[in-house]
């Protein structure tokens, strides 16, 4: 019995490590979850998919023609799903990747699933001539103005597949920017110094982020407002959920997740409501 | 009377010898580990599999671990001997004395009782009698101590055994581990070995750099770390090239980085991404640029864009055995020109390429050569620019070989 639950601990506890290298979020559309992981080694992507009613270990993983660096400070893969398709910054080192065409989409049912035909290297040359969506503009105008790169933060979100939220952070600056199928914009240079990643998020059709340190703020082009949200979390303690369906908002802390259960049970019992 | 008092007395101090181990040899005594501690650094398996403990030297291990120790501190070592003999004392001296002179103290070790004929004796850890003079690199492969014991209360003393063990001398306190930078063993081996008696910052980094101008980059075992030895190498972190030994650029501008760290060398601003400026031709973007030699033929893409006449198709651009470039048409094709580190023609068709930035000066560990400002970089190393588009599974590749249409823009990290 006692050897029961020690094995059972253990096993716990290699779920909620795996767990910690979800990037950034877990988004809900149609009935099932999506989350993201980079190789340890490779940087390439995997996006792992599912009912909701099924455990986050079952999930199904699909190669993606796209990753991101190690470098430090770290920026998390940014993503994100709009109807049947999936967007990222594919933001991996490669001598022939172009970070100014890193922003990609790809549809959901394009994606296939790692096997001995579909490999990390083929994905990784893959991306790199995959075309872009739109061009990096936030990227290129952000390293014009200053080609130091120190705090160097960016994350983008598909508030549907007309419009295109990226908001860039670089030397204490930063900008939001929206582009809209055809042309990107952008709004005032903010002096705001963000010292680690921030995570964007909608609500209502609304944009917010959520900072390091757990804050949030409201987003527009011009102007970030904090909003009075007092949810006690570090952004680096877990993960955001974003529930597309039901226009729900959530966090649940890494050590709270439990890959074995059902994941509309871990919902309802351990995350954290938002909004 | 007197004289017998004294044979007397003589027999008795010599008594204990003959009866202790009357087939005695020292061949007899063997030093079974020696174990370094007192401030030695942590060094990281090139594998990644963990760090190397103590004992460091271990007489059944044929391969002896290395030790790492900042300049200024000294060497402290424990030992542990057995000697073979079927009557031994309860206490014999230890000692040992080690290179450039350096001296462990004489102690009297208890000889451990036994159920058989071989008993072990311990030299605690002790302080060495010199430090590593403080502000200098140095090199030992290998660092040599000489065991010696006594029987006589340290009067005469006889060597019992030498160990070896490769030990690195690290100018400074070397700047703390990253996700990246680690303190990987040809770390210390590649820094320690090129700045061995070096001190001051610009001679050292100037040595270290001594390792790539040759081609030749050697990890700690001398094995060649490869520049591109197969040309879809996915390895981009100094990890993945000490481990696999075959990467990216990314990781020869992260070794060369980390040898200057592990000394604690400090330079911000010293990780360079250098791409082209993405200017515009033909309605597209110049985001590619070719590294010599690539011999321009024939142009047939004349009409679709006069600036980069050039075209080359592909469809699956590095097959296998990824050794060259599969093109499906080529009017521009790749030569051997500037070698790579221990490769003779690497990869050479990049959207960007990292090398490294410290005082002012450019250093590119993958091909070995300096730049004094970046616009030398093209017309040094470049045979042309390019721009591609893909159509279905087609990728097509546009080419220039007139060096003015584009430039170089660099952006800057600190690694």
């Amino acid at each position: 019995m006692k050897y029961s639950f020690i094995i059972v601990l253990l096993l716990s506890l290699t779920r909620s490590a795996d767990a910690q290298n979800i990037e950034r979020k877990i988004i809900i559309s149609n009935n099932n979850f999506y989350y993201t992981t980079i190789d340890e080694q490779f940087q390439i992507g995997t996006l792992h998919t599912g009912m909701i009613s099924e455990a986050l270990e079952t999930a199904k993983q699909l190669a993606l023609p796209a990753g991101r660096n190690y470098n430090e400070p770290v920026n998390p893969f940014s993503w994100d799903i709009s109807g049947d398709n999936f967007y990222c910054i594919n933001f991996l080192d490669h001598p022939l990747n172009d970070r100014n065409e890193a922003l990609k989409r790809f549809s959901l049912s394009s994606l296939q699933k790692w096997s001995s035909d579909v490999t990390i290297k083929d994905m990784l040359i893959k991306s790199t001539d995959q075309n872009m969506f739109a061009y990096n503009e936030p990227y290129k105008f952000t390293n014009n103005r200053a080609n130091v790169l120190n705090n160097f933060f960016f994350d983008a979100i598909a508030m549907n597949d007309s419009s295109f939220y990226m908001v860039i952070a670089n030397n204490g600056e930063l900008s939001t920017w929206n582009y809209d199928g055809k042309k990107w914009e952008h709004g005032n240079i903010l002096q705001m110094p963000v010292d680690n990643y921030f995570t964007l998020f909608t609500h209502n059709k609304k944009l917010y982020m959520m900072l390091n340190s757990g804050s949030i703020y409201s987003v527009t082009k011009d102007a970030v407002s904090r909003i009075e949200k007092n949810i006690n979390v570090s952004l680096a303690s877990g993960l955001i959920i974003m529930n597309k369906e039901k226009n729900t908002v959530k966090f649940i802390r890494s050590n709270q997740i439990d890959q074995t259960i059902p994941f509309n049970k871990l919902l309802k019992t351990r995350a954290i409501k938002i909004f | 009377m007197r004289n017998l008092v004294h044979f007397l007395l003589a027999v008795l101090v010599l008594f204990p010898y003959n009866s202790f181990c009357q087939n005695f040899q020292y061949a007899n005594i063997n030093v079974q580990s020696v174990s370094f501690s007192g401030g030695n650094l942590n060094i990281r398996t090139d594998n990644n599999s963990g760090i190397y403990t103590a004992p460091q030297w271990l007489a059944t291990n044929a391969i002896k671990s290395p030790v790492a120790y900042t300049s200024g501190n000294a060497p402290k070592v424990a030992a542990s001997l057995t000697i073979d003999c079927a009557t031994v004392p309860d206490s014999i001296y230890v000692r040992a004395l080690a290179s450039d002179s350096i001296a462990f103290t004489p102690i009297k070790v208890v000889v451990a009782g036994s159920a058989t004929t071989v008993h072990s004796f311990l030299y605690p850890a002790t302080t060495g009698s010199a430090v590593f003079a403080s502000g200098f690199v140095r090199f030992f492969k290998p660092f040599t101590i000489d065991w010696q014991i006594s029987f006589d209360n340290g009067i005469t003393w006889k060597s019992v055994g030498i160990t070896n063990n490769t030990l690195y001398v690290t100018r400074s306190a070397p700047q703390p581990e990253t996700s990246l930078y680690k303190w990987f063993h040809t770390v210390f081996d590649i820094s320690c070995r090129n700045a061995q008696y070096k001190s001051q910052d610009t001679a050292i980094i100037s040595s270290v750099w001594n390792e790539f101008t040759d081609h030749v980059v050697l990890n700690y075992n001398d094995d060649s770390l490869f520049y591109y030895k197969a040309m879809n190498s996915p390895n981009v972190t100094l990890s993945a090239l000490l481990q696999y030994r075959d990467a990216e650029c990314y990781t020869f501008a992260q070794l060369f980085l980390s040898g200057l760290k592990i000394q604690g060398v400090v330079r911000t601003n010293n990780y360079v991404y250098i791409t082209p400026i993405n200017n515009s031709v033909c309605s597209n973007i110049v985001n590619r640029f070719i590294v010599k030699t690539w011999m321009f033929g024939n142009p047939s893409a004349i009409a679709t864009c006069p600036d980069f006449p050039y075209e080359n198709t592909y469809t699956n651009l590095m097959p296998f055995p990824y050794t060259a470039y599969n093109f499906d048409t080529a009017d521009v094709v790749d030569q051997s020109g500037l070698p790579g580190s221990c490769t003779i023609n690497p990869a050479s068709y990049f959207n960007n390429h990292q090398i490294t930035k410290i005082d002012g000066v450019y250093y590119d560990p993958c091909y070995g050569v300096t730049f004094n400002l970046l616009t030398d970089i093209k017309t040094a190393a470049f045979s042309g620019w390019g721009y591609r588009n893909t159509i279905g599974s087609t990728t097509h590749a546009f080419f220039a070989n007139d060096m003015t249409q584009s430039d170089l823009m660099e952006t800057i990290t600190t690694f």
